[in-house]
């Protein structure tokens, strides 16, 4: 079933005290991220340098992730292959078994989201627990994250605080964030240590020397790998950079773009096992290589995940990343899902004004709106483009292709606008008047 | 054909259309602005009172015993990995797992160096006993040399070129979240309050 984004957004949209409250939300973390970004000169020249190393990167990836697995290979890790995501769910699966563990702590990890990893371990016996406050928020309430530095951005405090009572029995009514996330720990303390392996996603990996970088801001990361025995790092084979060198370069953008910290708390540098322990890396493919193909959108690879383009657009703002129906909401989760399935997420590419305010904030410089645009077009030739679309736009191109019926048209357009009433342009049967507003025809 | 062979040969389909000169990037700018070491203490200083970390100087081991015992009065376990201060701490090799870590009210360690532009200590944690200490402990004290600062990360990563780590943090503050509402909230799932003492003057 294709998505449709209006559809979705609906509610979201409706609820104005609740939409405003999330733009505001939004734009106040986009507002830490200029401060942050102010704070550093020479950012343009950082933003090039990271953009050239990710476009170096990717054009010798083959080459990469060989050095990067012989190195990790020399450290004492374990690397594994995924092509997609049913066998890195086995994978890890079958690495648990082995361990004859029932019970696992995992960080904030948007692969094994996109890989729907939970599910799977769960129907296998094995309880999963996220421990990021955020995620571990949506976790409880059975729902996906809604953005991806910011996993229960749409969530109010009462609703958290509700949502605790009733799963810990905590105090009812007490919706100070402060008591809610001490709350929160003292029930994490006690699943870390009782788990028996963790669990983390990849920031980056280092192919010069086999280590891979976990950036965190709550400990839970580093937690769950040192206290359990066995720990497992899923990545997307994107994550790799050459060179250690290069992490100076990403680790100065990445928290300033995402939440206008200098650096997040923790910034982790696995590279061999602690003693006695094991530790697995897995390269997930899942797409990715396809995707590497596609001219005009491959450097949309270069993605670090930081969520600057979403706190940026003015549609995710207002819409909520629920709206979108995949992992990875926003301008970027736009452009990667087409990619996924050009018809179920045909409607994406449209949920954009074209500002081109997440191509300015990006830190890996990804012409984000240009590949929006572009998709559109690919859309349109593969002819998935929602119906509503297409009949509007298939008039819309006959009258542009004649001028004398285009003035006659633009002409009756501005009568039309002074005279008709309004519920002529916002009725059922127009999707466009829904949520948008006609001009004030000015007097020439 | 196994999965890491297929993946290689779809990606070669790609790279062998596209190269770029790793020397162009290599040799592009240096991107760090030099400052004296007043000025980079001085910038050390204020990147840790923004992440929430406190610190203080020392200039002998008693004065830092001292400093410690009146920040944290009336912890019980503690682990010390810095034997000129004089707190004794509970005996690791004992320990059958980092969990029996658990409850640990303070753990004092040392960082290589510091970084200005942010306020991140380098700990070489792969070498402390047991990984888990930094941040399984409610308490972290990190003491660090007020002489080892750099600028940025730039020249953080020079620095920790040399060292042979299994496992390094640059350790930036208590653990946080805004997880709920965008409010800052300090202690998350490590550490809830992290001292930073600095041998040397202010």
């Amino acid at each position: 079933m294709a998505i449709d984004f209006k559809q979705k957004s609906a509610s979201f949209v409706e609820n104005k005290d609740r939409s405003a409250w999330h733009d505001t939300a939004l734009w106040f973390v986009r507002n830490k991220r200029d401060i942050g970004v102010m704070g550093v000169e020479y950012w343009e020249q950082l933003r090039l340098q990271a953009s050239n190393i990710k476009t170096h990167c990717l054009s010798n990836l083959d080459k990469y992730l060989v050095e990067f697995e012989e190195n990790a290979l020399k450290n004492g890790a374990i690397v594994h292959w995924a092509k997609d995501g049913d066998e890195h769910n086995k994978i890890v699966g079958e690495i648990l078994n082995k361990h004859k563990v029932t019970k696992i702590v995992k960080s904030k990890s948007m692969l094994t989201e996109e890989c729907e990893l939970n599910p799977y371990l769960e129907k296998n016996g094995i309880e999963v627990i996220d421990t990021d406050l955020g995620e571990r928020i949506i976790q409880l309430r059975n729902e996906p994250p809604s953005h991806i530095v910011l996993p229960a951005i749409h969530i109010k405090k009462e609703e958290v605080s509700e949502l605790f009572h009733e799963k810990w029995d905590t105090e009812r009514g007490n919706n100070d964030p402060q008591y809610l996330t001490y709350q929160a720990r003292l029930s994490l303390r006690k699943d870390f240590l009782t788990s028996d392996a963790a669990l983390t996603g990849v920031n980056f990996a280092v192919a010069e020397t086999g280590e891979i970088v976990v950036c965190t801001n709550e400990g839970n990361a580093d937690m769950g790998v040192n206290i359990t025995p066995v720990q497992i790092h899923s990545m997307g084979l994107e994550k790799l950079i050459p060179k250690r060198s290069h992490l100076g370069v990403f680790t100065r953008m990445l928290a300033r773009s995402a939440t206008g910290q200098a650096i997040t708390v923790y910034t982790s540098h696995f590279k061999k096992p602690k003693p006695k322990g094991e530790m697995h890396i897995i390269i997930v493919d899942n797409g990715r290589s396809e995707r590497l193909k596609k001219e005009g959108f491959w450097t949309s690879l270069k993605c670090i995940r930081c969520g600057a383009c979403m706190n940026t657009c003015p549609i995710y703002r207002r819409s909520g990343g629920h709206s979108y129906g995949y992992t990875i909401p926003g301008p970027i989760g736009a452009i990667l899902t087409p990619n996924i399935n050009l018809e179920k997420y045909s409607d994406l590419p449209f949920a954009s004004t074209l500002c081109g305010s997440c191509s300015d904030v990006c830190p890996v410089k990804i012409d984000i709106h240009n590949q929006l645009y572009k998709w559109r077009q690919v859309i349109g030739r593969n002819n998935v483009l929602p119906k509503t679309k297409t009949i509007a736009m298939g008039m819309a191109g006959k009258m542009l292709e004649k001028p004398g019926i285009f003035k006659f048209a633009f002409k009756m357009g501005r009568i039309a606008l002074k005279i008709l009433p309004d519920f002529i342009v916002y009725n059922r049967w127009n999707n466009w008047g829904k949520g948008r507003k006609m001009p004030e025809i000015k007097k020439k | 054909m196994n999965s890491k062979d297929k993946i290689l040969e779809n990606i070669r389909i790609s790279t062998l259309k596209r190269q770029v000169d790793l020397e162009d990037i290599l040799s592009s700018q240096n991107l760090t602005v030099e400052e004296n070491s007043l000025i980079l203490l001085d910038k050390f200083k204020n990147s840790l009172a923004g992440v929430s970390a406190e610190y203080r100087f020392f200039s002998d081991f008693s004065e830092a015993k001292d400093i410690i015992n009146n920040f944290f009065s009336g912890y019980k376990q503690c682990v010390n990995m810095i034997k000129d201060i004089a707190i004794s701490g509970i005996k690791l090799d004992e320990l059958s797992s980092p969990k029996a870590l658990h409850p640990l009210d303070l753990a004092i360690i040392k960082g290589e160096f510091g970084v200005a532009e942010n306020g991140a200590i380098w700990v070489d944690a792969g070498k402390l006993p047991d990984r888990a200490i930094p941040f399984l402990c409610e308490n972290l004290v990190v003491m660090i040399d007020s002489n080892e600062l750099v600028t940025d990360m730039h020249q953080a990563y020079q620095r920790t070129d040399t060292s042979d780590y299994s496992y390094g943090v640059f350790i930036t503050g208590p653990s946080k979240t805004a997880d709920i509402e965008q409010t800052l909230v300090v202690g998350a799932q490590g550490p809830k309050r992290m001292l930073v003492l600095c041998k040397g003057y202010d």
